[in-house]
């Protein structure tokens, strides 16, 4: 994606940082899996099928699952993420519902979660948009994978939050009145 | 006119090893050691990502005579929102941190130091095009008592609802009735 929006420097880093995760414990783990299994288990796994919850692969995949998660958080990546991730909330015979973190939802063609082998309720899935032009988009949904919430990541105030921070009601209500002007206590100059 | 016994720049590529020996925590609290440990080993990088460059600078705050750096500021802008329908800009304090060795002084005009930290973002966020000084917010760790009275005696008087984790709080700039 960067490569391609001509940012070299942000693609090198994308490429360093899927070095290391290549180079981790868990993904040599993943290539001894692959070379020991069947083509149709390879394909199977690629293309997003479920594994059993216990498996060997499947503690494996969530490892490097949370390994992308935290590599894509990070601030230098956040603003080229354009997938929108959540989990499907409801669902009917033409669509299904995607709903990420903060609540924000999306439908997606049924079909094409079908393709991904995620189509029930509960079921992660990450959709990519690519705009063609103004009028064109093309729409690619990937399998998501449940890392887990007992393995998510301790709370910071620092992480970067995916599209907006959270407030309820009240606080909105409260938003919508009209700031007042900043109190800036000591006149600063900053130098160029 | 006598200048400011302080100077506030925006910080560069050049500042990697100072920022990597800064010092700010109380080694007895994780969310000091967090913040002092986000300075020193990601700040940087992500301020001079593409994309955040020019929106959201690290200001260095540091002494005129001795080029003592004082404390650094970060801040950025995002959206607060219920469920991503109704959007509020803002603009966040992402760090605001007084050196140890400055923490409770003052400049001998009597300024608190942590208070010239505070108003170069201020200041940065006041001066920015297009606007984003609507709203400033903040994350201070509730036991923080320093850091939630400066945010007050900056104007991040209203508390809002509790971050994901209850340890926190998330202070904002005052709003009026319309």
């Amino acid at each position: 994606m960067c490569a391609r929006c001509g940012e070299e420097t942000t693609a090198a880093s994308f490429a360093n940082a899927a070095a290391r995760i290549e180079a981790s414990a868990a993904f040599l783990r993943l290539q001894g899996f692959l070379s020991q299994s069947p083509t149709s288990a390879v394909s199977s796994l690629v293309e997003g099928a479920h594994v059993p919850e216990e498996s060997a692969i499947a503690l494996v995949l969530r490892t490097l699952a949370r390994q992308t998660a935290t590599v894509r958080l990070q601030r230098r990546f956040a603003k080229h993420a354009p997938a929108f991730l959540g989990r499907i909330s409801s669902s009917t015979e033409g669509y299904v519902v995607v709903t990420n973190e903060g609540g924000l939802s999306i439908a997606v063609p049924r079909g094409l979660a079908r393709a991904a082998h995620r189509e029930r309720i509960g079921e992660c899935l990450a959709v990519i948009n690519s705009h063609v032009d103004a009028r064109e988009l093309i729409v690619r949904a990937i399998p998501g994978i449940d890392v887990g919430r007992e393995h998510a990541e301790p709370y910071s105030p620092f992480a970067r939050v995916d599209g907006f921070e959270r407030i309820n009601a009240t606080d909105a209500a409260y938003l919508r009145g009209q700031p007042e002007p900043l109190r800036i206590q000591i006149p600063v100059t900053i130098e160029q | 006119m006598t200048e400011p016994e302080w100077r506030v720049r925006v910080a560069s590529e050049s500042d990697r090893v100072r920022l990597a020996g800064f010092t700010c925590a109380d080694r007895t609290a994780r969310w000091s050691v967090e913040v002092e440990k986000v300075i020193r080993t990601q700040l940087l990088d992500w301020a001079l990502a593409p994309g955040a460059v020019e929106d959201d600078p690290i200001l260095l705050v540091s002494a005129r005579g001795s080029n003592e750096l004082v404390g650094v500021a970060a801040h950025e802008r995002l959206f607060l929102s219920i469920n991503g329908a109704e959007m509020f800009a803002a603009t966040k304090l992402y760090v605001i941190a007084v050196s140890r060795a400055w923490q409770g002084r003052r400049f001998t005009g009597g300024q608190r130091a942590s208070d010239v930290v505070m108003s170069a973002a201020m200041s940065d966020i006041a001066e920015r095009a297009p606007p984003r000084d609507a709203r400033v917010y903040a994350i201070v760790h509730a036991q923080n008592v320093k850091s939630l009275a400066l945010c007050r005696r900056h104007g991040l008087v209203h508390e809002l609802s509790k971050a994901r984790h209850d340890e926190y709080v998330r202070l904002v700039t005052e709003h009026r009735e319309r």
